[in-house]
């Protein structure tokens, strides 16, 4: 073989090792996200171990290591926070006597404490199993929360009715009585919660920890019960899907380290759909005015460059920006013209969903005008002098011409927008996300859509509970599945954009006109 | 059918319409886009505005009998305190009074203030009090503003024993930690000193327990200045010869000598800057030195030459580190570590009291038969151009060193400001990337353009984009909760990889040259083969590695590292940042460089390959000489976006502003700094105007590497216009 060959056989063997490479990574990362988090909502036995030194411990095995002198230890999840203040245990193989799976131990997800392992007792010894007569009662304390939820909203209503009165400072004898008459509504309404109280609160089951510790339970408090050692597959794939269901739809409990994330997708898409409607008219209008209108001197070239380059300016100068523009410019003006009364609390001089999604609509404004632009300019010139030539006029032939073919090329960097926003968390940080919103920015309660308010974000929620959660180990897989969901978001929009635009281009092919 | 003539009109004037619409939203959006610049940089415009709006509101009436003025925090009040004892509050603009008060029947002859409210007074008989005297604002019905005056007595102390109508050259009491009283009087180089405190007896009654305590100066020559610090921990005592005793108080069982300092230079005036932990001592030729406690020993960390001749006073703000010098010429306002004045003022010659208000905007001076007020405009003191990019010597710190903290637990605390770590944070995230990411991604990009088959080109390159989507806070979550403990665990093997991997590579490359006869000369499924050895290796690495672990270092090999070679290994480290941002920035630099590759022309490559060139030869010698700038701008605008990357860096370092460039720890880069920074930063502070300013340099960094990348590009590409 000649030394010329193998050169070039040994350089091509390189690039080949490299890509292999970053085909390696990208697999590694997939591969660690998914079974990482595939496996959160499956049930796992609970195992019994009878140690050594005659303690028993029941938990969830979660991992096997080495420990430093190469013996076997495993990590355990033993729950119950309520009773032993952590939630996961090492224990050192050696000291196992014997395993077992227990058919009677139940496992509790509490809105409390976190889970509970152990056993059900109830005080009255009833002839139906414990699991058919908990489920009983546990449909009754639902109904009556769902009640008591009612006139909690009630009162609410009523306590803003009479603030308004009081801050109206309105002394006439009607004002005061209609304020009066709230009151006694207030009265009475607050009563029939109390009573509603008590009731539930009567509804209360014994649970027991495997060291024999006893503790009573309000039954409010559960949220779902079950044997896991009892379950059949099937049960299983249900329990599964139920669990999924509950994450996507439910409220996050426990600093969001349990419970789902409802508000915080809810708060994702509502910021995106809201830059969107900042974003892409705007966009839009400009990508037109740019490769339709503007005329192609110096000046155009000069701010052609620099919105494309805008696109690479770092998000995090964005979310400054936005935070003196919006938070403290605009919002600190709308708030001394509109909101005086409130003052110094703020109402829109505080980050909120408004702000971020006008600050994310700014990031974006340049990457929807370059590639709308591209997309105009894609379409053939003799399509436009084509219907010139008919007699239509400029506009006509952008509306009813330019854009329809460039429509698929337009929709694809707009979901590109969409994608880059799904996933942009260091701007939010300055303006307006937080942990934990205690109310939705779109609600039920007049007017609807609440700008002002601050906002749950599936980014943000990443980083939160990945950093600043008390309990990391016990937050690391709700944080994967976030990030799945993430990933899974964006990876679709971003799929769905190139699909798009690869069957633009298959219809508009140079050769076909 | 033709349009009648209206319709035609209608059309017209629709298309006019649309036309206008378009242009004016294109204009406006593209004006709003651009001022994005603009705008923060506006925000962080006030740092760079020059200190010097002092305004001056005098007060040409005759007063009689003061000795002491102080104005209020608003600057709307000021109360005096006459030597027949009383203090009377007045408006400032009306000379309206508002609130009188007596607060001792005995007239006073004697007046110390080290901060303001706080008043020591002494009668003839050499017995003293302590007061601390202040004005509050409260709103009225009417909603106009009502000021009252608000005194207390903290401490009343006794004559001093064997006292006999001596000079009293300096006497003062202050507060200190344990709630103790302490008066100090200096006559000649005798110090006499009482103690005050108010314990609880056994049943439960205040009692108050006092002591007279008294030591003797060793110091030579005439006492020029003393000083008793505010919280009473120190007291210093200088000569004509320059040097200074430290009598260190803070143990009042055992008050001794600390040690003394010698400046050689007449001394006339000491005072200390707030917070107690460096000593201000101006000398008679004008100049003014700051000293500070460093292992319990004085070191000088700043001069200051002001042309103000022989200074006759210093007096500290207690907002910030800066103090007012006045000398024999001129008073000048300075700071602590910007080594530039603040502003010069032109105050009056013969000053009997000077006494800054509570946050140091104004100071309120008393002549011989006026009284004076005096306003400043220094919001932002502690910055300047060299605070942010020199070395700067800050209190308690053995030597000149960048530093970056801006905030503490003490109100007493001088934020540190220096960009030096940060961009060294930056520069550093970014290398360490950058080698990581730019021979996988161009290497990679070559062969999936040059040599890969076509359907594998078909998948990669959608593959790539969606690689580019991938949020970047969930790379950074990865790298911090996956990579970085993975790392700590298996650094030797990973170390150890990067050995066997090549030799594997090279060695298995050899055999095949050497004994296979025919190969096939078409490229593109190599990757199929490199997989499985990548594997292999691995598995031959985690076999050996705890082997390797066991024998040689200890089972522990970070800490045979910190043992042999003093590094430190901090968890989230640069090289868990060279992977996680290293990969955020592949896709960018593989697509750029795919995009290079694919604008050279076919038939160039054709002609090459004709002329019996192989392919890797028509590669380095053809396409790669011509296209190497648009590689070029792929890593520029690669290094651009890692510059600028938040979210990872902000997951997967320690955040910690260090000035070091080993692998094995963190940094802290601006962008991560500005996230960590804002939210806490109060509105329109210095610490927020800072950081806006690095944003700025952010930005423009940026987006002039961004201007360079894409001129290059649309240098490109014309080259090869078709």
């Amino acid at each position: 073989m000649s030394i010329n060959k193998s050169k070039e056989l040994f350089y091509v063997w390189i690039t080949a090792v490299s890509f292999s490479t970053i085909l390696l990574i990208v697999g590694t990362l997939i591969f660690i996200i998914i079974t990482n988090s595939i496996g959160y909502f499956w049930s796992k036995p609970i195992e019994l171990f009878q140690l050594k030194d005659n303690k028993k411990i029941l938990g969830i095995v979660k991992k096997t290591e080495n420990n430093l002198h190469d013996k076997e230890k495993i990590q355990l999840k033993i729950a119950n926070r309520d009773f032993y203040n952590f939630d996961f245990i090492w224990i050192n193989k050696d000291e196992i006597i014997e395993t077992s799976k227990p058919q009677n131990i139940f496992l509790v997800e509490r809105s409390e404490y976190g889970d509970f392992y152990g056993y059900l007792n109830f005080n009255s010894t009833k002839k139906i199993d414990i699991t058919t007569q908990l489920q009983i009662e546990l449909e009754q304390v639902k109904k009556l929360l769902a009640e008591k939820k009612n006139i909690e909203q009630e009162l609410n209503k009523i306590n803003t009715l009479i603030k308004k009165i009081d801050t109206k400072n309105n002394n006439s004898n009607q004002v005061k009585s209609e304020k009066t008459s709230f009151q006694k509504k207030f009265a009475i309404l607050s009563d029939k919660q109390e009573e509603l109280s008590q009731k539930i609160n009567k509804f209360k089951i014994e649970i027991q920890e495997i060291g024999g510790n006893k503790k009573e339970l309000l039954i409010s408090n559960i949220i779902r019960f079950y044997s896991p050692n009892s379950l059949s597959f099937l049960d299983k794939i249900i329990l599964y899907l139920d669990k999924l269901w509950d994450f996507l739809t439910g409220f996050p409990r426990e600093a969001n380290t349990e419970g789902g994330i409802f508000p915080i997708i809810f708060g994702t898409i509502v910021l995106v759909i809201l830059m969107s409607i900042f974003c892409y008219p705007f966009g839009l209008a400009t990508a037109i005015y740019l490769s339709e209108y503007a005329k192609n001197g110096w000046l155009i070239r000069l701010v052609r460059i620099a919105v494309s380059n805008l696109a690479g300016v770092p998000s995090i100068v964005y979310g400054i920006f936005g935070l003196s523009f919006f938070v403290y410019g605009i919002g600190g003006s709308i708030d001394q013209l509109f909101f005086n009364e409130n003052l110094p609390n703020p109402t829109f001089g505080t980050g909120g969903i408004l702000w971020a999604s006008l600050t994310l609509s700014i990031l974006t404004l340049p990457v929807v005008i370059v590639a709308t632009e591209e997309a105009l300019n894609s379409v053939p010139k003799g399509i436009k002098e084509c219907s010139l030539a008919l007699g239509a006029t400029h506009s006509q032939t952008i509306i009813k011409v330019i854009i329809p073919i460039a429509l698929p090329g337009i929709i694809t960097g707009f979901i590109l927008a969409i994608a880059r926003a799904a996933g942009e968390v260091a701007p939010l940080l300055i303006t307006g996300v937080v942990k934990s919103a205690p109310a939705l920015p779109i609600d039920g309660t007049f007017p609807f859509v609440h700008l002002d308010r601050k906002f749950m974000h599936l980014g943000f929620h990443i980083f939160d509970i990945a950093f600043q959660s008390p309990n990391v180990e016990a937050s690391r897989p709700i944080v994967f599945v976030s990030t799945l969901l993430l990933l899974l978001i964006v990876i679709f929009l971003c799929s769905f954009a190139i699909v798009l635009r690869e069957r633009l281009r298959k219809k508009y092919k140079p050769q076909q006109i | 059918m033709l349009p009648g003539s209206k319709q035609i009109r209608r059309l017209k004037i629709l298309d006019n319409i649309f036309r206008r619409i378009i242009i004016t939203s294109g204009i406006v959006v593209i004006i709003c886009v651009l001022l994005v610049l603009w705008s923060i940089l506006k925000v962080s415009l006030p740092l760079f505005k020059s200190n010097e709006t002092n305004k001056k509101i005098l007060k040409e009436e005759f007063y009689q009998n003061i000795l002491y003025v102080e104005t209020d925090t608003y600057f709307e009040t000021f109360f005096v305190l006459t030597k027949d004892g009383k203090v009377i509050l007045q408006n400032l603009e009306n000379k309206k009074i508002l609130d009188e008060s007596v607060i001792s029947n005995e007239p006073i002859i004697f007046i110390e203030s080290a901060s303001p409210q706080y008043l020591f007074s002494r009668f003839q008989s050499s017995a003293a009090k302590f007061w601390q005297i202040s004005s509050t604002r409260s709103l009225s019905e009417t909603s106009s503003k009502e000021y009252q005056l608000k005194i207390k007595q903290l401490g009343s102390f006794p004559p001093l024993p064997t006292f006999n109508n001596q000079q009293i050259f300096y006497d003062a009491a202050r507060r200190n930690s344990e709630d103790v009283f302490i008066r100090v009087s200096l006559i000649d180089k005798k110090i006499f000193i009482n103690l005050q405190a108010i314990t609880e007896n056994f049943l439960g009654d205040e009692e108050k327990i006092q002591e007279n305590l008294q030591i003797t100066s060793k110091l030579t020559g005439k006492i020029t200045a003393a000083f008793l610090t505010r919280n009473a921990s120190r007291l210093y005592i200088s000569n004509d010869k320059g040097e200074i005793e430290d009598w260190d108080l803070r143990d009042l069982s055992d008050i001794h000598l600390a040690f003394t300092l010698q400046t050689k230079k007449n001394i006339s005036s000491i005072n200390t800057i707030f917070g107690d932990s460096s000593l201000l001592v101006g000398f008679t030729d004008g100049k003014v030195e700051t000293f500070s406690y460093n292992k319990q020993k004085l070191l000088k960390i700043y001069d200051f030459d002001s042309e103000t001749g022989a200074i006759k006073k210093i007096i500290p703000s207690l907002r910030n580190k800066s103090f007012l010098i006045i000398g024999e010429n001129k008073s000048s306002f300075l700071y602590l570590t910007a080594t530039n004045k603040i502003v010069d003022l032109d105050l009056p010659k013969e000053i009997k009291q000077i006494s800054f208000n509570e946050n140091g905007s104004s100071i309120a001076l008393l002549e011989k038969n006026q009284i004076s007020f005096w306003k400043f405009n220094a919001p932002h003191p502690e910055f300047s151009l060299s605070a942010i990019f020199d070395k700067i010597h800050y209190e308690n710190y053995s030597k000149p060193d960048y530093i970056w903290q801006s905030s503490s637990g003490h109100d007493d605390f001088e934020p540190k400001y220096s960009f030096i770590p940060l961009i060294i944070g930056s520069i550093k995230g970014t290398l360490y990337a950058m080698i990581f990411a730019l021979p996988l991604a161009i290497l990679g990009a070559i062969y999936v353009n040059q040599f890969a088959k076509h359907w594998l080109r078909k998948i990669i390159k959608p593959t790539v984009e969606i690689m580019a989507t991938i949020p970047s806070v969930a790379i950074g979550f990865l790298a911090a909760l996956w990579l970085s403990p993975l790392i700590e665990k298996y650094l030797l093997s990973m170390l150890l990889y990067l050995v066997v991997f090549p030799l594997f590579f090279i060695s298995s490359f050899w055999l095949y040259i050497k004994f296979s006869k025919n190969f096939s000369k078409k490229f593109g499924k190599e990757f199929l083969l490199v997989i499985p050895s990548f594997i292999g290796c691995l598995l031959f690495v985690t076999w050996v590695s705890p082997l390797l672990n066991k024998y040689f270092f200890g089972n522990d090999f970070i800490f045979w590292l910190s043992n042999t070679f003093g590094l430190v290994y901090e968890q989230r480290n640069a090289i868990v940042i060279s992977f996680a941002l290293g990969f955020a920035i592949i896709p960018i630099i593989f697509t750029m460089t795919d995009e290079a590759l694919s604008s050279f022309p076919k038939s160039l490559k054709a002609a090459s390959l004709a002329l019996g060139a192989n392919q890797w030869q028509t590669l380095t010698k053809v396409i790669l000489p011509t296209t190497a700038s648009g590689i070029f701008a792929g890593f520029i605008i690669g290094f651009g976006r890692a510059i600028g990357e938040t979210m990872i860096v902000l997951m997967a370092t320690g955040n910690s502003p260090i000035t070091s460039w080993s692998v094995f720890n963190g940094m802290r880069t601006i962008a991560a700094n500005i996230a960590v920074e804002v939210p806490e930063a109060p509105f329109e502070g210095t610490l927020y105007r800072v950081l806006f300013l690095s944003a700025v340099i952010l930005f423009l960094f940026t987006f002039s590497l961004n201007l360079i990348a894409e001129l290059i590009r649309s240098k490109l590409r014309k080259k090869y216009k078709v």
